[in-house]
Parts: C-alpha cells; sequence; structure tokens
C-alpha cells in the first residue's frame, strides 16, 4: 500500500472528523492511472501509461491485439501488481485495497464460467460478495440481454455465458464498469442492447470504459479513446475531434462541366475521381470550404458520407509498421 | 469488505457431489476391510513367512501383529491406502483452491470483487479442512462400527479415533503443502508436480528408515513420522508429533497467504 495519505472510499454509517478528506471526493476522476507501468519477464507489456476517466464519459481503450489493453485493465484491477505507477479509483489506490472495486463492475475478455450451477445461482452468489442484492436490476438485465439465468453455465455457450458476465457487471449499478472486449462473441441484437445500455450508464452520470479492437464499436459509444500501440500510450483523443479531422467523402453531381481544378484548389480537399460531369472528393476535416466553393456552380446533387475513421485510426499504427491493423 | 462465510459455504457447494463420490469410495474400501478381517485374521495368526524388513517397513514388528486389529490396520489401511486417500483428495483441493481457479478464471471473477486475497485463500483453505476432515470421519465411523460388529471388539475404540485424529491431520498438512505450493507458483502443473515429488520421496525415507540405517537421521524430516512414527493405533497420538503436523499447516498457509497476496496473478 502507498504510504501517502489518501482520501477515504465514502462509507455508510457515522463517518469520523479524521474521515473527512479535504478533497471533494465527488470531484475525483473514476479512474486515474498515472505512469502504470508493468513490464514482464519477457519485455513485453505496458510501459509509462498516464489517463484519466472523467465521471459520466464513455471511455475506449483502444489497440490491435496483444497492444497491452487486458494488461491495462488487469493491472488496474490490481490482479497483476505495476512494475511502476499507480491507478486510483475515485482517489483511492487500488492496491491492497478491495473495498474500492465495491463500486465498480467488471467483464473479462476472457470469461470462462464453467460451473455446474446456473447463472442465477452464480449471480445470487456474486451479489452477495459485492454486499449488493437487487433482484429487480438483475433481473431487468437478463431480460435486456436474452441472457437464460436458469440454465447450468457450462452448458450455455460463449456468447450466452457473456450476457451473463454482462450481468454480473452491471448488477450492483457500479459508478465504474470496466468491460474487456465487451461485445466479443455478442450477435448484432444483444450488442445493440449493450450500446443502449451503456449510453443509459453514461446518462445517469455513471462512468465506462471499454476496451476494443473494433474501430466502429468505439467510434460509435466512446466520447474519447485512448489508442495504446504496442504497450504505449499513442494519442488520448475526442472521438468528436477525430471525426472533424477524418477524411469525409462527397459525391457531387454537376449541371455543367465539372471544374475539376477548382475543386482540387479548394482547402482541405484530399483527392478529386472525376467521372463525367460528377466527382468524389475526398475531404479532411471541415466541409464548409468546399460547400463554399461550391456555392457559384450549379450542383444537381451533393451526397455526403459518414467520415471514416480507419484511416485517422490506422495513421496512429503507421509508424514501425507490424502492427496488426485496427 | 465481506467478512461472511459465501466463498467457503459456495466452494463446499460446487464440491459437494465430489466429496459425495469421495465418501461413498472410501467407506466402500474402508468397509472391505471390515468385512474381510475375521477371515484372514486367522490365516495371518500362525504364518511366520512374511519377511521382518518388509513388515518393518509398514510399522509391523512382526507377522503375528498382523493378527491383531490394531497390526492388521496398520499394515492394510493406515500405512498407505487411507493416507494416500486422504492426501490426494486434500492436495487436488488444496491446489484447486488458488492455482486451478487461477487457471479456470474464476480466480479473476471473484476478485474483481470487494474481497480480499486472503479472504479468499482463508475461505477456501477452510473448504478444504473441512472435506478432508469429512473423509477421515467416514473412515473412522466405518471401521469403529467394526467394534460393535464383534469383527475387533478389543480395538479401543479412543485408539481408533486418536489415529484417525492422526490421519485427517496428515491430510490438512499435505492439503495446506498443496496451498502453499500453488500460493507460490500459481500454477497447476507445477504444484502437482512438487507436491506429489515431496509426498513420495518423504513416504519412501519414513518407510525405508525403519530398516536403512543411512536413512534413519531423515526421519525427522518426513510427514509421516509424525503422523504414524508412535503407532497411534496402539500407543495413541504423541502430543508433540501432531503438533509437528500442526506447525506444517499454520506455516505452510502463512507463507501461501504472504506470497498469493504479493505476486501477480497467473492469468491466461
Amino acid at each position: 500500500m502507498s504510504s501517502t495519505a489518501l482520501p477515504e472510499l465514502p462509507v455508510s454509517g457515522p463517518i469520523t472528523s479524521s474521515r473527512v478528506a479535504s478533497v471533494d471526493e465527488s470531484t475525483l476522476p473514476a479512474l486515474d492511472v498515472s505512469n502504470l507501468s508493468k513490464v514482464f519477464p519477457n519485455g513485453r507489456g505496458i510501459h509509462n501509461l498516464s489517463f484519466t476517466v472523467e465521471r459520466g464519459e464513455i471511455f475506449g481503450l483502444l489497440g490491435p491485439n496483444g497492444a497491452g489493453k487486458t494488461t491495462t485493465i488487469r493491472t488496474v484491477l490490481d490482479f497483476i501488481r505495476p512494475t511502476a505507477g499507480v491507478a486510483r479509483f475515485f482517489g483511492v489506490d487500488a492496491q491492497g485495497r478491495p473495498d474500492v472495486r465495491r463500486r465498480v463492475g467488471f467483464l473479462p475478455g476472457d470469461l470462462t464460467l464453467r460451473n455446474r450451477i446456473t447463472g442465477r445461482e452464480w449471480l445470487a452468489f456474486q451479489s452477495r460478495l459485492k454486499d449488493s442484492v437487487d433482484w429487480e436490476l438483475t433481473n431487468e438485465l437478463g431480460e435486456r440481454f436474452g441472457a437464460d439465468l436458469d440454465e447450468p453455465l457450462r452448458n450455455l455457450s460463449t456468447g450466452n455465458r457473456r450476457k451473463i458476465g454482462l450481468v454480473n457487471a452491471f448488477m450492483h449499478a457500479p459508478d465504474l464498469v470496466i468491460l474487456d472486449e465487451p461485445t466479443a462473441g455478442l450477435d448484432p441484437i444483444v450488442r445493440q442492447e449493450f450500446y443502449r445500455l451503456v449510453t443509459e450508464t453514461r446518462a445517469s452520470g455513471r462512468t465506462v470504459l471499454l476496451s476494443s479492437h473494433v474501430l466502429p464499436e468505439v467510434e460509435r459509444v466512446c466520447d474519447r479513446v485512448a489508442i495504446i500501440k504496442a504497450g504505449e500510450l499513442a494519442a488520448i483523443e475526442k472521438i468528436a475531434d477525430l471525426k472533424s479531422r477524418a477524411l469525409r467523402k462527397l459525391e457531387i453531381r454537376f449541371a455543367e462541366q465539372l471544374p475539376e481544378q477548382a475543386l482540387r484548389d479548394v482547402e482541405g480537399v484530399r483527392a478529386v475521381e472525376a467521372n463525367g460531369s460528377s466527382a468524389h472528393v475526398t475531404v479532411a476535416g471541415s466541409i464548409d470550404p468546399l460547400i463554399k466553393a461550391l456555392a457559384q456552380f450549379e450542383i444537381t446533387d451533393l451526397i455526403s458520407h459518414e467520415p471514416n475513421l480507419e484511416e485517422e485510426f490506422l495513421s496512429f499504427y503507421e509508424e514501425g509498421g507490424n502492427d496488426e491493423q485496427v | 469488505m465481506t467478512s461472511r462465510s459465501d466463498i467457503f459455504r459456495q466452494t463446499l457447494r460446487e464440491q459437494s457431489r465430489s466429496l459425495l463420490w469421495w465418501s461413498i469410495g472410501v467407506a466402500a474400501i474402508a468397509g472391505i476391510y471390515v468385512l474381510v478381517y475375521p477371515a484372514i485374521s486367522d490365516v495371518f495368526a500362525d504364518s511366520e513367512e512374511l519377511p521382518t524388513d518388509f513388515l518393518q517397513a509398514f510399522g509391523v514388528d512382526g507377522a503375528a501383529d498382523l493378527a491383531t486389529p490394531e497390526g492388521f490396520l496398520n499394515v492394510e489401511l493406515f500405512s498407505v491406502t487411507a493416507p494416500a486417500l486422504l492426501m490426494i483428495f486434500a492436495i487436488a483441493r488444496g491446489i484447486g483452491a488458488i492455482a486451478g481457479s487461477e487457471r479456470s478464471g474464476e480466480m479473476e471473477l471473484l476478485l474483481s470483487n470487494p474481497i480480499s486475497r486472503r479472504h479468499i485463500l482463508s475461505q477456501r483453505a477452510a473448504a478444504m479442512l473441512l472435506s478432508t476432515s469429512a473423509l477421515g470421519v467416514v473412515i473412522w465411523a466405518v471401521l469403529a462400527s467394526g467394534i460393535p460388529l464383534n469383527v475387533w471388539p478389543e480395538l479401543s475404540f479412543w485408539a481408533l479415533t486418536q489415529a484417525s485424529i492422526s490421519l485427517i491431520l496428515l491430510g490438512w498438512a499435505f492439503g495446506t503443502l498443496a496451498i502453499c505450493a500453488s500460493g507460490i507458483t500459481g500454477n497447476t502443473g507445477l504444484s502437482y508436480g512438487v507436491i506429489g515429488a515431496f509426498a513420495v520421496a518423504t513416504y519412501l525415507i519414513n518407510g525405508l528408515a525403519q530398516s536403512v540405517t543411512v536413512l534413519e537421521p531423515f526421519r525427522w524430516l518426513t510427514p509421516f513420522h509424525y503422523y504414524l512414527g508412535n503407532d497411534p493405533l496402539v500407543n495413541g497420538i504423541e502430543i508433540w508429533h501432531s503438533l509437528v503436523l500442526v506447525a506444517i499447516i499454520v506455516g505452510s498457509y502463512l507463507l501461501a497467504v504472504r506470497s498469493f497476496d504479493r505476486r501477480d496473478l497467473n492469468l491466461a
């Protein structure tokens, strides 16, 4: 345990004067990772990661397989011990303080529930360990995910087992939910339900940290993303900022001759593919200069596609080159 | 942090079916000895043919001892079969308590709750001690039934009880040694290898030391000496022998706590 004085978790019951921390607990971030390193004997691991997950946000850890997402989560949760640095939940160093996990829900990336007991029995056991039994919420979550709570766990398929794991992560309404590859193995319908639940969690002021190697997922639900590359933090970005920088494809049909050169000269235009009187134009960042430039021509049609973040993300991995694709 | 016995009770519940089968098996094996003793005690009474050294290795001074219930039970049950069964059971439970649970991913899920590693270890150790005791009690009960059934009316109930306690202590010692090995390594295969080798080596040393003089001093290093060295079925428990076993239990438990608390979980 760290020897520095740390603010106590709020506890039910009388609070002694020594317990009243000078810092207002409610202003502390849900998770504060500071210079965290975990280097394994083979040299792999995570190196000097620092990031903060603010309350009420959905934070993504994005990276290819083997980048260190799971190692980060396991170190943060005190399953493995950091070689340097510290992770604080709501201001409290997680190491040696299991009580902080009362406010945390967790879904492991590799969920191997092979017990003879049913999902309901297992969830009952887990909720006793969390000191929080809320069957109304638990049943509601089970129904939303279509989880079969009455079948022995070992008879369930991987996807159905993960549904039980998701119920376990959310059933005590934790202030912070940490999910390692939450949608792996889920069918598209359950995946949609999961995205809704995560968004609702944020709406209720609670926090979600999820890891993923699937870009569209991160793009869809996360507010911010930490991009991890070979155990190091490549960037922390707001999804909105990435989108504003991202390449957007526009399809423009002109009534007259295509003003190809005029299009190429517009700020932000990266590429023009001419095809008769129509053009596919790729724009980086704001499309405003292009729209203003187009105003002097007669346009018959204008189709804008969703910005594609893939290239934005890949640019973080281009150096080095031998990493897996995002 | 929870201070309740949820993990203890859940561990026993999930292992109850296996414990039931083990109990039935152990009861059947002990029952066979109760059934066959009247038939073969007469045979052994006249026999002088078994080599003395061989018998000494099993804690029997002469073939005539086999004609007594104590000698018969020592040779047939308390020297090999009963300790082997209890040790295999306790070692498997001890390794499953930590390393097996890590390998299955169960430990990660348990530790995502507001509970400490020490808490999990204490509850799992308690479950191992209780279920190992249950097997010892089954053996004791089946053998004790031979007294009112006139199989061995001369067998001392109190001596049998003491021998059974000594047997349970041996099971506990190997169970906590297994917890210790898996608490240190987090590796089921390595734990089985280390504890298995230790069990076989110390068993052989203890057995051979009774006839091989060079090995005599090493008897003091084997848990088996403290289990059967005083021949509890005849002489009762030697209290400091039992205290040595208790010391092994407490020491290896504390070492397990210390190691498990500090190391990384062994996760896939």
